[in-house]
């Protein structure tokens, strides 16, 4: 049996939780605590991943990304190379696709927060990234880890976006998912009830991680 | 330096209209009935709200002129506030929580030692009693030096003996802070006890009237402190 899917699929796992809380930490921050025109729309433009067909939102991501893509194109002068059936092209579908499952346990963690403690940080004199730094982040531990937890568990399974973002490539893009699904085609099933058993394993610790972080959250709060 | 305050604010049910100068080492009380616009006021003091209409001044510094549309914001106003609720960080120890916005560190062990607190300085705040935290949050805005020191009912949520203790320390240590101080409190025997001047808020207008008929209700050994005296639009 080849392993290496499952090397791409923890490797793109661990990337899109190391990456995602760079975007995903100040939306849930400004969704939790700023009133502004269009909140709903950007509300439901980052929600949208979680409830659009994972091939429908690959498809349009191809596009986008794709050498005549706007962002394609962009990569492309900038890199020389493309963007699409590469690693980095679905980490960054990944990014997207899991930005709904990283912004809710996040802007939930931030909204339990006393709004007088973000008050008081500013009368104490300090700005509003260093409060977020300073007193929002240390007091949402539980709920970015929470978070943290999901982004990784859902990343492992990713299936419909990859597929149309970066295709089946050995070594680059066949994820686990990927892999199980041509072994289960080409009927060698032995390979593929391996592959199974060892990504159920580690989803099921994640979800056990979670439940215990929530529960730690809502025991704070 | 005195403080200014000249604001207007329509409210949902009626419209806060205060005309109010505090004088440094003073303590000004602002007293009312629930609902009558005493912690807005407090919380434009402070900038966590705006005005419609008017200006809000600290010696030569304006904070708030509408007319030439200038606002400064909390963090630039340098003042310390004492909310209701305990509002500790509740990630840090008491003593961390003392330091936060401390202007000089070196204070901070003899400000502890003050409001007897030095003992659970690494405590965290889940971990000690509400008038330990409330004492812990006086501590917090004094650290900073403050200009003007704010109080929103910091008592309120206090047992009678913590409050008494908290009160007779606040009456203690108003006499050496050399800035304007503004108590809120519906607490009219509390504002006997600590205000130098009081100023009394209701349905968002300055009403003696009001005064007048709760100090009615009151004992008549409180109705003569001598150093009470009404404040208004100066």
């Amino acid at each position: 049996m080849n392993l290496y899917p499952l090397y791409i699929s923890a490797k793109l796992a661990v990337a899109t939780t190391f990456f995602i809380p760079v975007v995903a930490a100040p939306l849930a921050y400004i969704l939790a605590f700023v009133d502004f025109k269009g909140k709903s729309l950007v509300d439901a433009v980052v929600s949208l991943p979680m409830v659009i067909p994972p091939t429908v939102l690959g498809f349009g991501l191809l596009i986008v990304m794709g050498p005549q893509g706007s962002l394609g194109g962009l990569w492309n002068d900038l890199t020389g190379e493309r963007m699409v059936f590469s690693f980095s092209g679905i980490l960054l579908a990944s990014l997207v696709y899991n930005l709904p499952f990283a912004v809710q346990p996040m802007r939930a963690a931030f909204e339990k927060l006393d709004i007088q403690l973000l008050e008081n940080a500013a009368v104490l004199g300090l700005s509003s990234s260093a409060t977020f730094f300073r007193v929002v982040l240390p007091n949402s531990l539980p709920g970015i880890a929470a978070s943290a937890m999901l982004v990784f568990a859902h990343s492992l399974g990713e299936f419909g976006v990859i597929l149309m973002v970066g295709g089946s490539i050995p070594g680059s893009t066949k994820v686990a998912s990927i892999a199980i699904y041509e072994a289960v085609e080409a009927m060698r099933y032995d390979d593929a009830f391996y592959m199974s058993l060892a990504i159920i394993p580690v989803s099921f610790l994640a979800l056990l991680a979670i439940n215990r972080l929530n529960h730690i959250s809502r025991s704070r709060s | 330096m005195t403080l200014k305050i000249n604001i207007r604010k329509q409210l949902p049910n009626f419209a806060l209209d205060v005309a109010l100068d505090c004088k440094p080492g003073k303590l000004t009380a602002i007293v009312g009935p629930s609902g009558a616009g005493k912690s807005t006021l407090v919380r434009i003091i402070a900038g966590l709200e705006k005005p419609d209409v008017g200006t809000i001044s600290l010696g030569e510094s304006s904070w708030v002129n509408t007319a030439t549309n200038s606002f400064a914001k909390p963090q630039q106003r340098g003042l310390g506030l004492v909310f209701q609720e305990y509002t500790l960080f509740p990630h840090l120890t008491v003593r961390e929580n003392v330091a936060f916005a401390a202007k000089d560190k070196k204070y901070i062990h003899g400000l502890l030692e003050k409001f007897g607190i030095s003992h659970i300085a690494e405590s965290k705040p889940a971990n000690i009693s509400g008038g330990e935290r409330q004492r812990a949050a006086f501590c917090q805005a004094l650290a900073r030096e403050p200009v003007l020191l704010l109080l929103d009912e910091p008592f309120s949520a206090l047992d009678i003996v913590t409050r008494e203790g908290l009160r007779k320390k606040l009456r203690e240590l108003k006499s050496g802070l050399n800035i304007p101080i503004i108590h809120v409190t519906h607490d009219l025997e509390e504002a006997y006890f600590l205000a130098d001047s009081i100023f009394a808020l209701e349905n968002g207008q300055e009403s003696p009237l009001w005064l007048e008929r709760q100090q009615k209700r009151f004992s008549p050994e409180l109705q003569v402190k001598p150093h009470l005296s009404l404040v208004g639009n100066m």
